[in-house]
């Protein structure tokens, strides 16, 4: 029983052992194909992140209502005063004024010779003398007395001449016949030598009459005392002797006076009591130096002064007055300043012109640049008998000084000045292989001036702006001069202005010239003052807070067209290629989800072209990566955002001739909306939704 | 002859290997101690025992191997375990020892568990081999995948045992048995929550990827004691550091579990024999909470949502990997958190098992066996058919046909078998193993696997044992007759004896 029941236990053993199942290890499989899906990317772009605005100058970027970009620069240019008018520095002036001729004042002397003196020079009658004696006091018969020589019988000054050379003058004697009887006599006038310098004659005088005779001084060099010599003197006589009733009565008291008066005397030289007079009244002609080519008809003074010295070689102090005819003083008076120079003394110092106005007219010859300063020398009598001689000079220096102006009228020249020129290159490498155009359809430029305050100055800017072409050639921009600050109105001066002028695609081709593509800008230009003054005329002004400011704003609104425009790229993926071909057991499929919501005006993709060695293309791949929003064509706003979703699949086939490339060739094509035709305008709510998902899938036999 | 067996066990004595283990042949075998490991009321016949150290290990995979070959991709669609893994327990039986006083067995017993699992959802597989792709090759932007069935546990754990039975009269047997068990080590990866889903947004045409899971890591003797661990960056630099330092005074520290085992035998008539047994019924103190301390655990928890790179639009930083990797790793780590946990449990095995045997001949029976095992390796339930008999005076056999269930999913059965010979007069070897069906073949140069392979155990054990004293008085009493039956030839019929004559007393 044990042995049946052993037996059968290794029979189900056996048994059980037969009827398993195995397994060839041959059968077994494992191979992995994993697929997975998932998200990638969101992105959510708003132009307002690629094109941030910003107001901040001077570059500003503003969205009202869709973007413009704007570079406003004021001041790109300074044009002061002094680059304007620069007054130079002045040359000094010297002057010598002579004393000429110097005016005595009149006098008046008398000298009288009585009948007493008289009858005793009287030598024919011979007793005339005694006779005249003893008939004093009582009428006796005058005897006549025939023609004869008393002599110098008294003598006479010239009022307070010591002596003096006559340039001008008369002098006037007056007889007064005090004696009883009719005289006829030369009265002459001599030195103490005895030469008669001066005479005079009467004739006939009646007793108790008088009579004058004048004599000119000019040329005459007479001392101060002169002897009194009678000369032809004769006298009817009066009274019959004999007959009472005609005597005269005798008085060897009376007398004939001699009255001198001397007047309207000038001298060349004397010593005698001068009268205060003005001996030098004149003007200077200052030249008022200013640049080449400039006229100043008439300057303000902000600053400066009239340095000065003079020198008096006069015998007396004198005043002098300077005077700057046309001139105002803070709209007052003329400028006139009086000094006082003692005789033979020299002084300095300076006048301050500060708020004088210059007039440079008054040479009708040249009515520019020249400033008549003048001068009067005035001789203050000290009522002492000096000696002067006409040579005798003052001596002045002038400088204008400091000179710092306030305004200044006139014609300053012409000059043109050309703008340092310059190229702004254009080079960025990956924008060399942007293909197509893009134009802006709205550019503006902008060139304004502002003067705070006026310059007259008409000024034409004549301004070069040239856009560089890929292929070397030059787009300018079309423009003609323009002029500013014309006509120029002295009432403006010291006001402020401005004026502008704007180039836009309606009277520019400046469309052109900022379309896309361009390598660079080439700009320059020039700046001339009165450049026509037939048309502007030739009256400038400046003023010292005259500033004219150049500035310029360049206007970029967004609206605009993309036709054609690619960029193309190469990279070698020999290396991908190699990769793919050397992994056989792996096998990839991989799609890229794109889902898109686009607001964008624009259109862009992707295109991919898979080379080979040869140059054969042997994938291609076509991946659209924005479609446009839908653009209202008159207003060019985005009006309907897009949506879309475009899959690109690569698959084992793909890749099978993927990795026979050896270059792929990458272009990047955009478009704004509608083929590129109508202009779209930039928004910054433009926006774009980009959702990337990615689904990979895999697969790799391991056994 | 002897001296080879005793060579043997001198090699197994000293290398520690195979002595004993709860392979459920033994749930019935007479004459084996290890048989009151599994059921304190057992009837061992003995009255003195002396067991030698050893293992028996069990193992089984969550699949019978068939249900994987060929394409292992759509296999694992139609694969209906959850999951792929495999699962061992290994019992070191250390010494132990037992004597009969009266009417009762009392013995001692210690050992060691050692128990390890492993498992990989089947979506996670899937997700390596297929992707997000459903069964027809189409990738599912809708996918959903749970990996929750996923794992990893590790623990040693040693105990000892005290246990007495006691004979109330000849049919009932009543046994128990108090087990102190200290662990030596553990380590657990347990999923709560391990899904990644993916949903499109119809309105962006693109997925959104949503990662969650809810993970707990413990371990016990692993990591230095006062770790900080803020990150999961400290796991383990505090396992390499502080695991040799910190583990002695971890385990001086740690606190014993217990368990208690007990067993009921009944054997209503001579032929018939009922047994129930349960072993590791948790005790408190400490028991409740699985008795750990010095563990460390760590709750890991993600909420993730991917939904790509988002951006607006940032010239200096867009375009450029560092700002996509920040912005990625900002999502990644905001839904990242680390806390911790209370420690996992480290319970000891617990068995339910209850078997009835019926003796066809003397000296042979055949029964049904039911068994239940909850350990960390795993559940497992079995219905086996047993049968035990002695074909000699020193050869005992136990084979069953064993039908199993492996953590709820019917598994491969089998054909196992427990051989224990009498190699000296008081030692007796056994060994078994259950790959009858699962050997492979060689044919035609290629090495064949068995397509039911789905566990495998292999036991084997050497015991000192005294049977009781009535099977030598029996003997004599044999002799005797065969004696006087000497000048006949009898065939005496086969009788259900509970004390088998192979062991001789002295």
């Amino acid at each position: 029983m044990r042995k049946v029941l052993y037996l059968s236990v290794l029979f189900v053993f056996f048994l059980a052992s037969c009827q398993r199942e195995l397994l060839d290890p041959k059968d077994l499989h494992i191979s992995l194909s994993p697929g997975f899906l998932f998200p990638l990317a969101h992105v959510n772009l708003d132009l307002d992140d690629v094109l941030p605005l910003d107001t901040v100058g001077p570059l500003t970027l503003t969205d009202d209502p869709f973007y413009v970009l704007t570079y406003q620069e004021d001041s790109l240019a300074m044009i002061s005063a002094a680059d304007v008018l620069q007054i130079p520095a002045q040359a000094p002036v010297a002057l010598n004024a002579a004393l000429g001729l110097v005016s005595l004042p009149d006098f008046q002397s008398t000298a009288g010779i009585s009948l007493g003196v008289l009858s005793a020079n009287i030598s024919n009658p011979s007793t005339f003398g005694s006779s005249m004696a003893s008939a004093h006091g009582s009428n006796a018969p005058f005897p006549p007395l025939p023609n004869q020589n008393p002599g110098a019988l008294n003598s006479i000054t010239l009022g307070s001449i010591q002596s003096a050379d006559f340039a001008n003058g008369s002098l006037v004697m007056q007889l007064v016949n005090g004696f009883p009887v009719a005289l006829t006599a030369t009265v002459a006038l001599a030195d103490a030598q005895g030469m008669e310098l001066v005479t005079f004659s009467f004739s006939n005088l009646a007793a108790g009459d008088s009579a004058t005779d004048g004599q000119d001084l000019s040329g005459l060099t007479l001392p101060g005392t002169l002897d009194v010599v009678l000369k032809n003197m004769s006298s009817p006589g009066a009274g019959t002797p004999g007959i009472p009733s005609t005597y005269v009565a005798i008085d060897t008291t009376d007398a004939i006076e001699v009255q001198l008066l001397g007047s309207g005397m000038t001298v060349r030289s004397a010593t005698a009591t001068l009268p205060t007079q003005t001996v030098v009244d004149s003007a200077l002609w200052m030249g008022f130096a200013a640049p080449a080519g400039v006229e100043i008809t008439e300057i303000g003074m902000l600053t400066g002064q009239l340095d000065y010295s003079v020198t008096s070689g006069f015998p007396e102090d004198v005043s002098v007055t300077f005077s700057l005819p046309g001139s105002s003083v803070n709209g007052g008076p003329a400028w006139a300043q009086t000094l006082t120079i003692l005789k033979n003394s020299t002084i300095f110092g300076a006048f301050p012109w500060s708020g004088l106005s210059l007039d440079l007219t008054q040479d009708v010859f040249q009515p520019y640049n020249q400033l008549p300063l003048a001068y009067e020398v005035t001789l203050l009598s000290s009522g002492q008998a000096v000696t002067l001689d006409s040579s005798q000079n003052i001596a002045f220096n002038f400088t204008i000084n400091n000179l710092g102006m306030d305004y200044v009228y006139g014609f300053f020249g012409q000059e043109s000045v050309v703008l340092p020129s310059d190229t702004i290159q254009m080079n960025f490498p990956a924008l060399d292989r942007l293909q197509g155009a893009i134009v802006f359809t709205e550019p503006s430029v902008e060139i304004h001036l502002s003067n705070e305050t006026n310059v007259g100055v008409p000024i034409t800017l004549d301004l070069d702006l040239a856009s560089i072409k890929p292929d070397g050639s030059l787009v300018a921009l079309t423009t003609t001069p323009s002029v500013f600050n014309a006509p120029v109105i002295a009432a403006d001066l010291g006001q402020n202005s401005s004026a502008s002028v704007t180039y836009t695609s309606n009277n520019s081709n400046i469309t052109d010239v900022l379309s896309w593509p361009k390598t660079g800008v080439a700009f320059g230009g020039s700046v001339g003052y009165n450049v026509d003054t037939a048309a502007t005329g030739r009256f400038n002004y400046i003023s010292h807070t005259s500033a004219v400011k150049v500035g310029a704003q360049f206007t970029l609104p967004f609206a605009l067209t993309a036709s054609g425009l690619s960029f193309t790229d190469s990279v070698d993926v020999s290396s991908l290629g190699s990769q793919l071909q050397s992994d056989t057991t792996v096998a990839v499929e991989a799609k890229l989800n794109i889902h898109s919501i686009s607001h964008f005006p624009l259109d862009a993709s992707l295109h991919l072209r898979f080379y080979n060695s040869m140059g054969q293309v042997v994938w291609t791949e076509d991946v659209p990566l924005v479609h446009s929003a839908t653009v209202d064509p008159v207003t060019g706003y985005v009006t309907q955002p897009t949506a879309a979703t475009d899959v690109l699949t690569l698959d084992s086939l793909a890749m099978e001739q993927i990795a026979q490339a050896k270059w792929l060739e990458i272009e990047a094509t955009l478009e704004t909306a509608g083929g590129g035709q109508s202009p779209v305008k930039l928004q910054a709510s433009n926006g774009l939704e980009l959702h990337l998902g990615m689904q990979v899938e895999f697969e790799k036999v391991i056994l | 002859m002897k001296k080879y067996y005793l060579l043997a066990l001198f090699f197994a004595a000293s290398t520690g290997a195979n002595l004993s283990a709860q392979n459920l042949d033994l749930y019935g075998m007479s004459g084996n101690p290890l048989s009151l490991s599994q059921n304190p009321a057992a009837k061992t016949d003995l009255r003195f025992h002396l067991s030698l150290p050893g293992v028996a290990t069990q193992g089984n995979m969550t699949t019978p191997l068939k249900d994987l070959w060929g394409d292992v991709g759509q296999q694992l669609y139609f694969m209906a375990a959850p999951n792929v893994g495999l699962a061992s327990a290994t019992d070191v039986d250390l010494v132990g020892f037992g004597f009969k006083r009266k009417k009762g067995y009392t013995w001692v017993q210690t050992g060691i568990n050692v128990d390890a699992r492993f498992h990989l959802d089947k979506d996670l597989l899937l997700l390596g081999l297929y992707g997000m792709k459903d069964p027809d090759g189409v990738v599912n932007p809708n996918y959903f995948g749970s990996f929750d069935q996923s794992g990893l546990g590790l623990s040693a754990m040693a105990h000892a045992s005290v246990g007495h039975q006691h004979a109330f009269n000849d049919k009932l047997r009543v046994g128990g048995a108090v087990q102190m068990h200290r662990l030596l080590g553990g380590f657990q990866w347990n999923v709560n929550q391990w899904e990644l889903s993916s949903r499109l947004n119809t309105a962006t045409q693109t997925n959104t990827l949503t990662w969650t899971s809810n993970m707990e890591i413990s371990a016990f003797g692993l990591i230095a004691d006062g770790a900080v661990l803020d990150s999961a960056m400290d796991f383990p630099r505090y396992l390499i550091l502080g695991m040799v330092p910190a583990y002695l005074r971890m385990l001086k520290e740690q606190k014993d579990s217990y368990s208690l085992n007990l067993g009921v035998t009944y054997a209503p008539t001579k032929r018939l024999t009922l047994s129930a047994s349960s072993t590791g019924i948790p005790l408190s103190r400490g028991s409740g909470q699985g008795g750990v301390v010095n563990s460390r655990s760590l709750q890991w928890l993600s909420n993730f949502n991917y939904n790509g790179f988002s951006t607006g639009f940032s010239p200096q930083d867009t375009g450029t990997w560092a700002y996509y990797l920040t912005n990625l790793q900002a999502q990644a780590v905001d839904g990242f958190q680390i806390k911790s946990a209370p420690p996992a449990r480290f319970n000891a095995p617990f068995t339910l098992q209850a078997a009835a045997y019926y003796s066809i001949l003397k000296n042979h029976k055949m029964g049904v066996h039911v068994a239940h095992v909850d350990r960390l390796a795993g559940q497992h339930q079995s219905l086996g058919f047993e049968y035990q008999g002695f074909l000699g005076r020193k050869l005992q056999v136990a084979a069953t046909y064993r039908l199993h269930r492996w953590d709820g999913l019917d598994g491969a059965s089998e054909v196992s078998t427990l051989v224990q010979h009498r190699i000296l007069p008081w030692t007796t070897f056994h060994w078994g193993t259950n790959l009858w069906l699962s050997t492979p073949a060689y044919q035609n140069k290629t090495l064949l696997l068995p397509a039911n392979f789905q566990s495998w155990q292999v036991t084997a054990g050497v015991n000192v044992t005294l049977f009781e004293k009535r099977f030598k008085e029996e003997k004599q009493e044999r002799k005797v007759a065969k004696k006087a039956a000497r000048n006949t030839i009898v065939v005496e019929e086969a009788r259900v004896d509970s004390n088998p004559e192979e062991s001789d007393i002295n």
